[in-house]
């Protein structure tokens, strides 16, 4: 288990922990001008690997990963990569950027293969056969290849967003920010799709952000839970399902009492068994009659954060 | 019925919430309010039109309810599209709602919607009347009635008929951009067709035709004087009420087929193919490829660059709507070259400067609108289609997004005028001529037309990049587009405020574009630096990102411009600061600036401080000895010579004012004379003789003038002197004697703005003290002409006169002419690079002096000159001179001018007509027939400077030329020339500005002196015989020919008239010359059979009228009972007609009323028409023509 190597909320990064880290956010905040607080001071630092982002809709995950990507500003705060200010010269970071959008359109009556390719002369891909060469294998690998030369914008939602992953693979990236990559996948595309990122995830920072707890538990090797806009929790997935050990506690309630049970502070989620409600609590001792002890996963540690976070 | 009633409310309410409500409201109110309240709009209406009156306001409701047509679309085609444009479709389609309720509703709230949106016209139109610069008697007082009557005869049922076909046509191709493209093409078709059936004989069927009922109102107020515009509303019958109803049924029709038959839940056609994603794994390579790494170095960035700039171009000209605005372009092109226009409807060669001038005319309403929905396109279309996340966080710099998208705005702007080239090309090809001046269409269109509208691209983009929508953005442009407008009007008038202005430049084919080039050129590169540093603004302020507010931008713009952007920043505006001065410099120092108001000023002190001068007890000019020196090259002439001045007054003369255009240095000396007062801003002295000029006494006036050309102008740019081409008459030269009252300004407003009281117009028929000068000033009197005028040696002068002797010394050419009569002491210059074409026709020599490729009609000049020397010296005596020249000159002024034997005559008219089609009127052989005559009318007897003046000059002029034409040709060809006479006369006082007055004593009234009086003296050589008329001609020319004392006026000649004329001539020359009188023929039927004994017989039912009407254009029916022709024919009069088709011209007795008259004829008739060839003046001659009914 690589050690902690998340800085929770509000601390201070250690310089030793900041060398090792690609990526460092300091303190970033974002106010919109009508609306809640987007980012409340959040606090990252990423080494190169899988790197998954937890959280509800609407905690703020894309404002953070548009951040990253250069298309917002931050209100304050400051955000290097390889130790360049990204704030202060996107350029740079584009350059070594990848980036999958939760949500993107494409231009009317352009083929796949030359959207590819004309994205690719954007990343900076010059060399003409080079370029083909890449866009070629990018649709092999998006299993796109045999659609290349359909429009991009006939194309179903699951294929699109295979497209948006060829796209955000040019140029070799070395930080790649996916946003809600594999909503409208189907598994077997969700699979491969993961099986890239892993095969990716060498020497990058691979920044995956979701709502769908497998996906993290099944690719990154760290974690943060984002809830309203703050960090509330960080460290790798089994780290953070081992602060839940011997705390959680599961119970098969009938329908009549699923409400009560439910209001319980200590409930965190309701799951079905064979179509029969069992809540799972968190808590030191057993909450109750009936209550039997868990084995937590990360799905439990996800609820169990956002409950306290209410 | 509830359930229409709620989606009616659903539709309006939801509507009127779109911005485009907003944004269209506004739009109709500003322009009805402008329509109203615009000055110019208000002067081409005339101070006797109110601007509020009935003819003002459906006009106005009219011409934009044609223009709504597209807002209609806009609002019915969202209506019908929205739900499936929405993915709301299936959720719509499966409530229980009936589809015809669901139509209904649709339809109606979106035509409300339209309805609440146009009546904004009403309120910017009564809002206008109340602008104050509105003169108060052109405000009349607000009626309803207009209103009511325009909502109900033409809004209405035009927005029913817009709302209901679009909305149809939306429904069947189920998409906007369908709907658009038949909306444009429906416009289109319809610009076309009327065009086409401007025709005078199509008048009637394009009433019936026209859906707007525009051409049936505009034939219902055809000839409507400014009386009747201001008070009545157009009778709702005839064609009018036919075509509302027509087209109220092709509306209902429509609908009721699209309630019956269209069918909402028809299955879809497949949309979207279904992805074929095989779940089999790729053929994946099983090592992973070798990995492309960015390089990111310049050559990188023009890789980007042009990727970026392909995919936009490909994005904007690939487009449907680029295919359709290449249709438009083409059709409006089309249009105008197939409809053309030109004197009396003959067409010109197509020379490519005018398909040039085409090309620019019918792209540029459509280029502005390709410039604002364009810009608004290129610049938000990532973030519209939502692909912007990717392409902003690639690493690419702002300009090459930037730069691309101009780019591709530009290609289409290129592309359209090519669009434009080649069907002028083909045109060309089509007419038969194929030189093609390809450098013609590139110097012109080229920095006439694409460069300003290249640099207005760059505006247009960078207001969308600061705008927070592109609809904003539009607005924004769309208030640059007005305000560039209207704020010359305010005054900000030089162009060194105008963005992406200049100067207008004519290109002529004997000059090029000449003089007009060089500030044409500084504009470019003046509002072009000002366009790159705008470029370098716009890249900085890229919106990039997500909710990056301008402001944000603003900061970040020195970081993305960079070092080098900031550079060139500076290098332009340092450049555009320079250019800006050199052209200061050269407007405003090395020339005089005045603008148009500082103009009228000038005139209005020109008046204030000289009129007390104005006096006909002046020296007269007795001889002028003159050497002028043309300087082509450098644009100058040098004049140096002396007037021999004479008193015939009968006192003695002791001060007089001399003056002289203030863009001449005039230096002069007169025996013992100096001057005594000085007008230097005026050009005028007051000269003082030490010892007055005594009755009968000469003196000696000796002058130089250097007229001369440095840098060059913004306003009143010298166009008589050019490098080829040169044309200036001696009043723009050389100095004047006495006041000018032609510098006094006319309009009522322009005086009263001034603090000039009424304008006190000519003088009096009946000032006496006029008749010593002739109507062309105070100076102009019979003169003994010496001039030698030099120019380049390349290049031929020309003066009146006999040709004395010609040399070259010193890489001139001189040539010396001299008068062997005195001629008036009105006379021009030219010089050029001439072909020469002449003959000696009975000891007068012809010549035409040419632009070498304007070879086309000059031998029909000859003609005609041969034709009138002949004709015109055998009716009116002889001619008085040994030449006749006819000079072509630049196309600056467009008109041809008789001096003594000197005919100038501008390249845009005669010279390039296409007289090839037989049926097109030759106005070549008639314009050099009327200027021939002007030899006689105008030079041989010169009017005196009272009222009517211009009926001795320019109605015996045009007379004379349709004399010789009916001479030469027949009455029937004459008929083609008439027709179009008539119509211009009869709009003439239509649109006059003032009181009608009569020709006797018209003043200045081109459509009273060209047209009625020509009319007039037609019909009356029909009514007291052409011998008879022309004896009283020659009388008149015999008692004033060469006079050097007293001028004849309208007086001498009716008196002359009247000397020869029996009862009914004398009747109708009172009629004609003294009252305003309109007649009213119309044949009610005509039956005709076949005589058992041969021949046959036709019943004939004619009504008849006519009426006097004053000068606003009241009629008072006056008693008639004359002799009118009623022509028998085999075609249609306006077919056009030919000799071979008038079969029987009967003379019958007509008056008041209803009548019958039985006609014969030795053959069968077609037609019967009363007054065939137009000898009266009929406001409706379309009912004075019946086809024969045979009772057989």
């Amino acid at each position: 288990m690589a050690p902690e190597a998340v800085a929770a909320a509000a601390s201070t990064p250690v310089p030793a922990e900041r060398a090792e880290a690609m990526l460092v956010i300091e303190g970033v905040s974002k106010t919109y001008a009508k609306g809640p607080v987007a980012l409340d001071n959040v606090n990252l630092s990423i080494r190169p690997g899988l790197f998954g982002l937890l959280g509800p809709n609407g905690a703020g995950k894309s404002t953070l990963m548009r951040t990253l990507a250069t298309l917002q500003q931050p209100s304050s705060g400051s955000v290097f990569f390889d130790g360049v200010d990204i704030v202060a010269s996107p350029e740079t970071v584009r350059r070594s950027l990848g980036y999958l959008p939760q949500d993107f359109g494409v231009y009317p009556r352009i083929s796949a293969y030359r959207l590819l390719d004309h994205l690719a002369i954007l990343k900076g891909i010059s060399d003409k056969a080079q370029r083909r060469e890449e866009v070629e294998a990018l649709l092999h690998k998006t299993n796109l290849y045999a659609d290349r030369k359909r429009s991009v914008s006939t194309f179903s939602g699951g294929m699109r967003q295979r497209f948006g992953i060829a796209q955000a693979l040019l140029g070799d990236p070395r930080l790649v920010i996916v946003d809600e990559p594999t909503a409208g996948l189907d598994p077997a595309e969700r699979n491969r799709f993961h099986t890239l990122l892993a095969e990716l995830s060498r020497d990058k920072v691979i920044l995956l952000s979701t709502h769908i707890v497998d996906d993290v538990e099944e690719l990154c090797a760290e974690v943060a839970i984002l809830v309203r806009g703050r960090v509330t929790r960080a460290g790798s997935p089994a780290s953070l399902v081992d602060a839940l050990r011997g705390k959680l506690w599961c119970r098969r309630v009938p329908r009549a009492e699923l409400e009560s049970v439910a209001s319980d502070p200590q409930h965190i989620a309701t799951r079905l068994s064979a179509g029969e409600p069992v809540v799972r609590m968190v808590a030191d001792a057993a909450p109750g009659a009936g209550f039997e002890p868990a084995a937590p996963d990360l799905e439990d540690v996800y609820f169990h954060t956002l409950k306290r976070a209410q | 019925m509830n359930v229409l009633a709620s989606l009616f409310r659903f539709e309006l309410s939801y509507q009127i919430r779109q911005p485009a409500f907003f944004v269209t409201t506004l739009l109709l109110l500003g322009a009805s309010f402008f329509a109203t309240a615009s000055e110019d709009l208000q002067r081409a209406r005339g101070i006797t039109t109110t601007v509020n009156g009935p003819y003002a306001v459906v006009m106005t409701h009219l011409v934009l309810s044609i223009i709504a047509m597209f807002l209609v679309g806009h609002f019915v085609g969202r209506a019908a599209t929205r739900d499936r444009t929405h993915g709301m479709e299936g959720l719509v389609l499966t409530t229980p709602v009936p589809s015809q309720a669901r139509l209904m509703g649709q339809l109606l709230g979106a035509g409300a919607v339209c309805l609440l949106a146009f009546m904004a016209v009403s309120i910017g139109g009564a809002a206008g009347a109340f602008w104050p610069e509105i003169a108060a008697e052109q405000r009349g007082p607000f009626r309803l009635a207009p209103y009511l009557w325009v909502y109900l005869v033409i809004v209405l049922p035009n927005l029913f008929f817009c709302a209901v076909m679009l909305y149809s046509l939306a429904r069947v191709v189920r998409s906007m951009m369908g709907m658009y493209l038949g909306l444009v093409g429906f416009f289109v078709f319809y610009e076309v067709g009327t065009e086409l059936l401007e025709n005078p004989g199509l008048r009637s069927l394009a009433a019936l035709l026209d859906p707007f009922g525009f051409s049936a109102y505009a034939d219902a107020t055809r000839y409507w004087t400014a009386e009747e515009k201001n008070k009545l509303l157009a009778p709702f019958t005839g064609p009018l009420l036919l075509n509302r109803v027509l087209w109220l049924c092709v509306a209902a029709s429509t609908l009721s087929l699209l309630l019956r038959f269209h069918d909402e839940r028809r299955e879809q056609p497949a949309g979207t193919r279904v992805g074929q994603s095989d779940d089999t794994d790729a053929p994946a390579s099983a090592e992973s490829p070798r990995r492309a790494r960015p390089s990111l170095r310049g050559a990188s960035s023009v890789r980007q660059f042009l990727a970026r700039t392909r995919l936009e171009t490909t994005q904007l000209i690939g487009s449907p709507a680029f295919l359709v605005l290449s249709l438009l372009t083409s059709f409006l092109l089309i249009a105008g070259l197939v409809a053309g226009d030109g004197f009396y409807g003959t067409r010109s060669w197509p020379l490519t400067r005018m398909l040039s001038e085409s090309i620019q005319g019918g792209l540029s309403l459509l280029i502005l609108i390709v410039l604002s929905y364009y810009a608004a396109e290129a610049v938000w279309r990532e973030r519209q289609v939502g692909v912007s996340p990717l392409i902003d966080a690639a690493p690419v710099h702002n300009a090459v997004l930037y730069l691309s998208k101009l780019i591709a705005l530009w290609a289409v702007i290129i592309g359209l005028c090519g669009v434009g080239v080649c069907i002028a090309v083909i045109y060309q090809t089509a007419s038969g001529y194929t030189d093609y001046e390809w450098s013609v269409y590139a110097q012109t269109l080229s920095l006439q037309y694409l460069l300003p509208a290249m640099f207005v691209a760059v505006l247009s983009i960078l207001i969308q990049i600061v705008s927070p929508n592109k609809y904003v953005g539009m607005l924004v442009f769309a208030a640059y587009v007005v305000a560039s407008l209207v704020l010359p009007q305010l005054g900000l008038e030089h162009h060194l405020w105008r963005y992406s202005e200049g100067p207008e430049a004519i290109y002529s084919d004997m000059n090029g574009l000449g003089h007009f080039l060089s500030p044409l050129v500084s504009y470019h590169v003046y509002w072009g630096v000002f366009a790159a540093a705008l470029v370098i603004v716009g890249y900085g302020l890229w919106p990039r990102g997500v909710g990056i507010g301008l402001l944000a931008r603003a900061r970040a713009t020195r970081a993305t411009v960079g070092r080098s952007g900031a550079l060139v920043l500076a290098l332009c505006l340092a450049v555009f600061a320079a250019t800006g001065t050199y052209i200061h410099h050269n407007t405003n120092v090395l020339n005089d600036y005045r603008s148009a108001d500082a103009a009228l000023d000038w005139r209005a002190d020109y008046e204030r401080e000289l009129k007390g001068f104005e006096t006909t007890h002046l020296p007269t000019i007795r001889a002028v000895i003159v050497d002028v020196a043309i300087y082509p090259e450098s644009r100058r002439v040098a004049a140096s010579g002396q007037y021999r001045l004479r008193n015939e007054t009968a006192a003695p003369i002791g001060e007089f004012l001399l003056s002289w255009e203030t863009k001449n240095d005039v230096a002069f000396t007169l025996e013992s004379g100096r001057v005594t007062q000085t007008f230097e801003a005026l050009g005028a002295v007051l000269v003082t003789l030490d010892e007055p000029l005594a009755p009968g006494a000469e003196r000696r006036l000796e002058f130089t003038v250097d007229r001369r050309n440095v840098g060059f102008r913004e306003r009143e740019v010298d166009n008589r002197i050019v490098a080829n081409g040169t044309f200036i008459n001696n009043q723009e030269l050389l100095p004047r004697i006495g006041y000018d009252a032609d510098q006094e300004l006319q309009d009522a407003r322009d005086r009263a703005e001034r603090g000039l009281g009424d304008w006190s117009g000519l003088a009096d028929l009946d000032d006496e003290s006029q008749y010593g000068r002739t109507y062309l000033g105070a100076d102009v009197h019979r003169v003994d002409l010496d001039i030698t005028v030099s120019t380049h040696a390349d290049q031929t002068a020309i003066a009146p006169g006999r040709l004395l002797r010609e040399w070259v010394d010193g890489g001139r050419r001189f040539f010396h002419y001299r008068t062997d009569r005195p001629v008036l002491n009105f006379f021009a210059v030219l010089s050029g690079h001439y072909t020469v074409e002449s003959v000696v026709h009975n000891d007068v020599e012809i010549a035409v002096y040419h632009h070498p490729k304007h070879d086309m009609n000059v031998d029909r000049m000859i003609e005609a000159t041969r034709d009138a020397l002949d004709y015109f010296g055998a009716e009116f005596g002889p001619y008085q001179y040994q030449h006749v020249r006819i000079i072509e000159f630049p196309r600056y002024e467009t008109f041809a001018q008789s001096f003594a034997n000197t005919i100038p005559y501008s390249e845009d008219i005669g010279f390039v007509a296409d007289l090839r089609d037989a049926s097109t009127i030759d106005y070549v052989y008639s314009v050099t027939a009327h200027e021939l005559a002007h030899q006689w009318w105008g030079h041989q007897i010169a009017p005196a400077n009272v009222q009517g003046g211009t009926v001795l000059s320019e109605s015996l002029a045009q007379y004379s030329a349709y004399m010789l034409i009916q001479h030469r040709y027949g009455p029937a060809y004459l008929r083609r020339f008439l027709k179009w006479e008539l119509d211009r006369y009869l709009r003439g006082r239509s649109n006059e500005t003032d009181e009608e007055q009569v020709l006797m004593r018209t003043e200045n009234k081109a459509y009273i002196h060209y047209q009625k009086g020509g009319l007039i003296l037609y019909a009356l050589q029909d009514v007291m015989g052409a011998d008879r008329l022309h004896a009283a001609l020659r009388d008149l020319l015999d008692s004033y020919r060469d006079n050097l004392q007293v001028f004849p006026t309208t007086r001498d000649l009716l008196a002359r008239l009247r000397a020869v004329a029996d009862p009914a001539s004398e009747a109708f020359i009172k009629d004609g010359f003294e009252r305003i009188v309109i007649y009213d023929f119309s044949v009610a039927s005509a039956v005709g059979r076949e005589l058992p004994s041969g021949g046959f017989e036709i019943d004939v039912t004619v009504n008849a009228g006519r009426a006097d009407a004053s000068g606003g254009g009241r009629g008072t029916p006056v008693e008639l009972d004359e002799r009118i022709e009623i022509g028998l024919l085999r075609a249609h009069p306006d077919a056009p007609m030919t000799a071979d088709d008038v079969l029987n011209i009967t003379v019958s007795r007509l008056t008041d009323g209803r009548q019958s008259l039985t006609l014969h004829s030795d053959v069968r008739v077609e037609f019967v028409t009363v007054d065939p060839f137009l000898k009266r003046i009929d406001r409706d001659t379309e009912d004075n023509t019946i086809a024969v009914s045979w009772s057989d």
